[in-house]
């Protein structure tokens, strides 16, 4: 199975950036990245995966704003969103389901979580 | 694969997801009985399911009498399913005596097992659940992983096929829960789409099923056997 993982390379993301590679590539998953919303964008439109992990706190376009446009992509109708965010509040999750995201993570996370998620979202 | 369960048993007793394989085959047995009519089915096997209940939470041992007295009812079973005519009363009346005196008579195993809740879930997705990326199956699946689980499709909001959109959720679902977890584990199955969806939990004293006709428990009971 193939996950797209949007996280940016600034200095507070890369070591999850690196984290969310490493431990998905050992689960068995194909994993594709980009760092900024723009950038996951256009890679979008080209990829065909079954998960998508995007960051909110991206640069040029922010994770609520790529979720937004890649649910207007057909080929992302019905594939799971989810977004990594520091925020416990609830508005920021309301306003990230409302965005098209299907669940969420919370910073800082163990791998078991992430894979938990993962597992949670497209099965074993 | 209930006598194949039971077979496995006779050599290794303490084996638990062996016996949890014997009395999930006895609950779809007696559950699907109980839908389809076939009462005497039902409450004979209710007497079998309650016995590997009690092994379940380690109240009474795996014995190869135990193991030998559900045999003959399975047997026994079979037979009031496909030809209830050729099915004796007093056989039956006769192995659940004898499965009785063995029940009563039984030291308990040293780890008993947690106490067991039974509950029903009932549970409805907004429509755009699966466009969003929620797989229903998979909830279905979480809920199974915490113990014995009976689902029934609620199929009454499904609209007419020209006006059917593939990717919208129609469906609801009915799902009886026997589990040792607490009820926040169920609630957590549903932790991402809980402020979205109609969800209904409600604790139940014994096994009560939505009955849904076009569910197949026919098939599952035989094979269950």
């Amino acid at each position: 199975m193939a996950i797209f993982s949007i996280i940016s390379k600034t200095k507070s993301s890369a070591s999850i950036r690196q984290m969310v590679k490493l431990t998905l590539s050992q689960s068995g998953y194909q994993v594709f990245q980009a760092s900024d919303g723009a950038e996951g964008l256009a890679k979008a439109r080209e990829l065909s995966v079954n998960l998508v992990v995007t960051d909110l706190n991206l640069p040029v376009m922010n994770g609520l704003g790529l979720i937004r446009e890649l649910r207007k992509l057909p080929a992302y109708k019905g594939v799971p969103i989810i977004f990594l965010t520091t925020e416990s509040d609830p508005a920021v999750k309301l306003e990230a389901k409302s965005a098209g995201a299907t669940g969420w993570i919370t910073k800082p996370f163990q791998q078991e979580q992430l894979i938990g998620v993962v597992r949670k979202m497209i099965g074993p | 694969m209930l006598e194949q369960a039971l077979l496995d048993l006779e050599h290794t007793p303490t084996d638990t997801d062996l016996v949890d394989t014997a009395f999930r085959a006895l609950h779809t047995i007696k559950g699907s009985g109980a839908m389809f009519g076939f009462d005497a089915v039902a409450a004979f096997t209710h007497h079998v399911e309650t016995a590997f209940d009690l092994v379940r939470k380690g109240k009474v041992t795996a014995s190869r009498e135990l193991i030998a007295v559900t045999l003959t009812a399975k047997d026994h079973m079979r037979l009031l399913i496909e030809r209830p005519e050729a099915a004796d009363a007093e056989e039956g009346a006769g192995i659940l005596r004898a499965l009785s005196v063995i029940v009563e008579g039984s030291p308990a195993s040293p780890s008993a097992e947690p106490d067991v809740t039974t509950w029903r879930i009932q549970f409805r997705l907004a429509r755009d659940a699966m466009a969003m990326g929620t797989n229903p199956l998979l909830l279905l699946d979480d809920l199974r992983g915490l113990g014995i689980a009976t689902v029934t499709a609620q199929s009454d909001a499904v609209p007419p096929l020209e006006e059917l959109v593939p990717t919208d959720c129609h469906l609801g679902w009915d799902v009886v829960l026997s589990t040792a977890q607490p009820r926040a584990a169920i609630e957590d199955v549903f932790m991402f789409v809980i402020d979205d969806m109609d969800l209904k939990i409600t604790q139940i004293e014994s096994y009560q099923c939505a009955g849904d006709t076009r569910t197949r428990h026919r098939s599952r009971c035989r094979a269950a056997a």
